[in-house]
């Protein structure tokens, strides 16, 4: 996976996952997240850290847990898509 | 009509608060041990469901509150990893004295870094709830709620290994609380099994079909298989059991578990 459309359509899958209460096609590169939904709480963001992790098999440093981050599922698609190159070039 | 009772049971560091369904006809007994912090209060819902569900099978179910938690005995802050521990194989002990019926653990998540050789094997089976025993990966995630709260806030709040009490989230704990749990893992925990007498399923929870197994997860199967293999792994697609509420129900798997413990009683 090296391309930011494909990892914001895994990422649309874990969120609809996480907050199976907004439709499926609600979860879009452009939309906002972090201020922008109210299920969006700490305990949200932790999980969807610990699937992203699991999923991509990366891990997210914790200068990285930043609002800027987390803005939108295109930010956060950058963020995953970084880590995943950085992981594949190092190995 | 279903019995339930409320009761102060007297545990070796402090008075918990149980709950405890008796069935006319007792042919088992099942404890359900709880995740850690937050997903503790989140999963109450999907244990009473499963200890409704297994009263007609005539299984005495108890679903408690550990030592400084909800309304049992003490404060968090007080709390060590080995007083959970000791609380949890007193009450086996304790329902052995009076009991030659099976018990059955029902551990969900990260409620699997309570246990220890000596608790599995006090037991007659072992249902694990997509356990998590790996210790540090779940610290890890817990200091993250601190992290992610700071997110919210205009100032970043201030925590360090080197202070005695962690405060997270509104939880105020002992810091090496957090280190014991860091330190637990499927190796620690079969360190001193030298044969594992215990029924395990491992129900893995899936959010749908054709989901791949995610690698960190696999490991963790792996391992425990290698200790023991003889473990059955049930894979479901249902909702976790601490994201479970009143709309969004884990049916599956309070069925798969229901349709487990009658099993282990026709054996």
């Amino acid at each position: 996976m090296n391309n930011i459309q494909d990892v914001s359509v895994v990422l649309s899958q874990i969120l609809s996952q996480i907050m199976p209460s907004y439709p499926a096609e609600f979860w879009q590169a452009d939309t906002a997240l972090f201020g922008a939904i109210a299920e969006f709480d700490s305990m949200s963001i932790v999980n969807l850290i610990g699937e992203i992790e699991d999923g991509f098999d990366i891990v997210i440093a914790d200068e990285d847990i930043e609002a800027e981050h987390f803005s939108t599922v295109a930010s956060l698609a950058e963020l995953v898509l970084g880590l995943v190159q950085a992981n594949t070039s190092e190995s | 009509m279903i019995v339930c009772k409320a009761e102060f049971w007297s545990g070796p560091n402090g008075l918990l608060f149980r709950l405890i369904r008796r069935p006319k006809h007792i042919r088992a007994h099942v404890l359900y041990v709880a995740p850690l912090f937050e997903e503790a209060n989140r999963t109450r819902h999907v244990f009473t469901r499963s200890a409704l569900a297994v009263y007609n099978f005539g299984y005495q179910s108890y679903i408690y509150d550990p030592i400084g938690t909800g309304d049992s005995q003490g404060t968090l802050a007080e709390v060590s990893l080995a007083m959970w521990q000791q609380e949890l194989l007193a009450q086996i002990i304790d329902i052995k004295s009076s009991s030659q019926l099976p018990i059955v653990l029902c551990v969900a998540a990260s409620g699997a870094l309570l246990l220890t050789a000596e608790i599995v094997n006090a037991v007659t089976g072992m249902q694990l709830w997509h356990p998590e025993f790996d210790g540090g990966k779940f610290v890890r995630q817990f200091k993250r709620l601190a992290l992610a709260q700071d997110m919210m806030k205009p100032e970043k709040s201030q925590q360090s290994l080197t202070q005695p009490y962690a405060d997270i989230v509104g939880y105020t704990m002992k810091n090496q609380l957090l280190v014991d749990l860091a330190h637990q893992s499927i190796s620690h925990l079969f360190t001193n099994i030298t044969r594992l007498i215990t029924k395990v399923v491992w129900f893995e929870l899936y959010h749908q079909q054709h989901e791949p197994l995610a690698l960190v997860r696999k490991k963790q199967q792996d391992q425990f298989t290698s200790y023991y293999n003889q473990l059955q792994i049930e894979d479901l697609i249902d909702n976790k059991p601490w994201q479970a509420n009143e709309l969004l129900e884990a049916k599956a798997l309070i069925v798969a578990t229901s349709h487990c413990l009658a099993e282990l009683l026709d054996d």
